[in-house]
């Protein structure tokens, strides 16, 4: 239960909320908010809100299956630092959806960079939901008492 | 011009085939690539080997006169290259910000945008896509860097969350995620639905629950 939806919900801060881990599946338990979240039409996927990262980072291997390439995307001369390593690759956009557990979802149409990937190589980074990406997109409050994100639209 | 402007696209020690292979990479890229591999290529003290690059360039099959895709080099640009390339962050932001761009031309802005993307000045690109957009609406390259970068279309969508038991899974996830390192799992109302070491498999595994909210699949680290 989040305790301040009825309240952000009333003054139009927030559309809908939801329970985060404080760490990524698998990982020891950290200072971390771990989030829901869908890109098209998929399941519901784990992503770390980052706002020390600038843009969306999602698994290569994820991304080929859901059939989103970089034909339509921005292609920097040059690599970008994601986490301290450069990578080539592509910047597109694509509807990413924050999941609500109560409230209403909440679609952006955030900026994901796809990293130049061929299929069979390893990727060890969880996904990441950046800054410049997502996040300055919307409304976005923590309750790191109850480990609730509220979210609204602009 | 410093050296490691063109380091990007040339070396120094770039032979006049190296610098001819660059040209034709640029060649098929378009005509903005076309003139920026030119402007590093005469922006770099080859001496000789410009010499060599003009007369290579004959042979190449740009159709374009030597004037027209030689410009001559943008101080501008090439302040923001030795900013860039010094890690000089404040003098390239200030730069940037004061640089008037309807001044210049269209690959100029293109390649600041992307020497702030690569200096992790994310805002900074945004900010220049945005001005590419408006001072160069015919320009491909711009227009997508701005519609990639620039701009937001929010949707708020009615949540079923009566249906959706993400609740469960993230418990199931809590407890039992680190018995599966390495591999992908699909958890649905708290209960495991699929494991494999591939995502493909996973997705054959699970079928239509691959494209349902109520399910959580993730990669275990």
């Amino acid at each position: 239960m989040a305790r301040f939806i009825d309240d952000l919900r009333n003054c139009n801060f927030a559309d809908g909320s939801m329970n985060y881990l404080d760490n990524y599946p698998g990982g020891f338990p950290s200072a971390k908010i771990v989030v829901a979240v869908s890109i098209f039409d998929s399941a519901a996927l784990s992503a770390i809100v980052d706002t020390g990262a600038p843009w969306c980072i999602f698994d290569p291997e994820l991304i080929a299956a859901l059939g989103i390439d970089g034909d339509d995307g921005y292609r920097p001369e040059g690599a970008l630092n994601i986490r301290g390593t450069r990578y080539e690759g592509v910047l597109v956009r694509a509807p990413l959806t924050l999941l609500a557990d109560e409230g209403d979802d909440l679609t952006i149409n955030a900026t994901i960079f796809l990293p130049d990937w061929n299929e069979g190589d390893s990727w060890h980074l969880p996904n990441f939901i950046g800054l410049d990406g997502c996040l300055n997109r919307i409304r976005f409050a923590v309750d790191p008492v109850e480990s609730v994100v509220y979210f609204g639209g602009l | 011009m410093n050296s490691m402007h063109a380091s990007f696209l040339v070396g120094s020690d770039s032979t006049t085939d190296m610098v001819l292979k660059t040209i034709d990479k640029a060649l098929s890229i378009g005509k903005d690539m076309i003139l920026f591999a030119s402007y590093c290529i005469t922006g770099q003290p080859f001496g000789e080997k410009i010499q060599n690059f003009e007369g290579g360039l004959e042979n190449t099959s740009c159709s374009r006169p030597r004037e027209m895709i030689l410009p001559s080099v943008t101080n501008a640009l090439s302040e923001l290259e030795l900013y860039a390339h010094g890690e000089r962050i404040e003098d390239f932001i200030s730069l940037s910000k004061n640089i008037n761009w309807s001044e210049q031309p269209p690959y100029a802005l293109s390649r600041a945008i992307d020497l702030a993307l690569a200096l992790d000045l994310s805002s900074l690109a945004v900010g220049l896509a945005q001005r590419g957009e408006t001072l160069f609406p015919d320009n491909v390259r711009l227009q997508k860097a701005a519609k990639v970068l620039c701009g937001s279309n929010i949707q708020r969508t009615q949540t079923t969350t009566s249906g959706r038991q993400l609740h469960d899974s993230r418990k199931w996830l809590q407890d039992y995620a680190g018995q599966y390192k390495g591999k992908w799992v699909a958890v649905q109302s708290g209960e495991l639905l699929g494991v494999a070491d591939t995502l493909k498999e996973v997705q054959r595994t699970i079928g239509a629950s691959f494209h349902s909210r109520d399910t959580v699949i993730t990669k275990i680290l």
